[in-house]
């Protein structure tokens, strides 16, 4: 795991890399589905869309969510989102989903600024079709 | 004849047994000399590993020695008083940081609401939709919809849910993994405390698709 620190407004934040194997399918049956290559994942149960979640360890609330991923074309797109919760497991924070800006290249979907609750948790999800890769997760 | 050969074969017979017994004191002893000389070897080297145990001094020249990356921590009972205390504030104040932070990005959502103006080419149409498509997955009576209204980049809801199943239910469904039903953009909720009867308002403020949510000034 990469650390990197950044500064922003006065304040100090860290920003933490996990490559994509440290996540898990959505659904646990899905593991047949996800090969693991250099620390990328990828789906490669043909014709079919799985969900690969990862959670991001968070000490403070405000995190820029990115994902380095690879979309074949746009047929095979993979498209991710971030979620914040609070210490109940209420969704508090939810970025949205957003794709890849380019196809058949590596590229970054950036999912924004996402706010955590103190003691809150906050978790990547993205829908890959097959062949899709995910590389890393920043935040 | 036969007399005298009993009294040599006799005096013979004690000759050797003499012999015998003579050969075994000296054996004895030896015997209980090396364990004296073992048991003296076996304290020496039971002082020189007690010796070893002992901390490892460097005799070269100090001053070439760098720093120690990690500045030893002293034992916890060698800490100062007030020490602990210390530890409980730095904890305390990274809490209250993080709660300070959280709410800041609230209230620059919040604010960001209300200064907006209404875009009339978007914000009609959106708050008619959404209202459809929460409309579709609250289940009254244990969860309803309130008021939707939206401006140029944020719509702001509100939902009441009876308990908190149907609260956790309405908004998997709305905004869950893999894509809600409701909304493809940004959202954050507000949860506001039950009131008597166990019902819990939800504030939700949806982000236009396309744009970010205002941030706190720094």
């Amino acid at each position: 795991m990469a650390v990197a620190i950044a500064a922003a407004g006065g304040s100090v934040a860290l920003a933490r890399t996990n490559p994509g194997l440290a996540g898990q399918p959505y659904l646990p049956s899905d593991y047949q589905c996800f090969n693991n290559g250099a620390g990328a994942v990828q789906n490669s149960c043909a014709n079919t869309v799985k969900t690969y979640c990862m959670a991001l360890p968070v000490e403070t609330s405000s995190h820029n969510v990115q994902v380095s991923a690879l979309s074949p074309n746009v047929t095979h797109a993979i498209g991710c989102e971030a979620t914040a919760t609070d210490r109940n497991s209420q969704v508090t924070w939810h970025s949205g989903l957003r794709g890849t800006p380019a196809f058949n290249a590596f590229s970054v979907i950036d999912l924004g600024t996402v706010s955590v609750p103190s003691f809150g948790a906050l978790f990547v999800c993205c829908n890959m079709p097959d062949t899709t890769l995910l590389l890393t997760v920043s935040w | 004849m036969f007399r005298k050969m009993s009294w040599v074969l006799a005096a013979s017979l004690v000759v050797i047994a003499v012999t015998i017994y003579q050969r075994q004191e000296v054996e004895i002893a030896r015997l209980q000399r090396d364990k004296a000389r073992i048991e003296v070897q076996d304290n020496d080297l039971q002082t020189a590993a007690a010796a070893s145990r002992g901390p490892v001094r460097y005799t070269g020249p100090t001053a070439e020695l760098p720093p120690p990356l990690v500045q030893p921590r002293p034992p916890v009972d060698r800490l100062p008083d007030g020490d602990d205390d210390r530890s409980v504030d730095v904890e305390r104040s990274s809490t209250a940081r993080w709660e300070a932070e959280a709410r800041a990005s609230q209230v620059a959502v919040e604010d960001g609401f209300a200064a907006e103006v209404v875009d009339p080419a978007w914000a009609p149409g959106v708050a008619g939709d959404l209202r459809a498509r929460l409309g579709a997955i609250v289940v009254p009576p244990s969860s309803s919809l309130g008021d939707v209204e939206c401006r140029r980049s944020i719509c702001r809801v509100e939902m009441v849910a009876r308990d908190h199943e149907s609260m956790k239910r309405f908004m998997d469904k709305a905004f869950g993994v893999g894509g809600g039903a409701a909304w493809t953009g940004s959202m954050m909720a507000e949860y506001q405390p039950p009131d008597r009867d166990g019902a819990t308002l939800v504030v939700l403020y949806l982000g236009r698709d396309g744009t970010a949510f205002p941030r706190p000034a720094s």
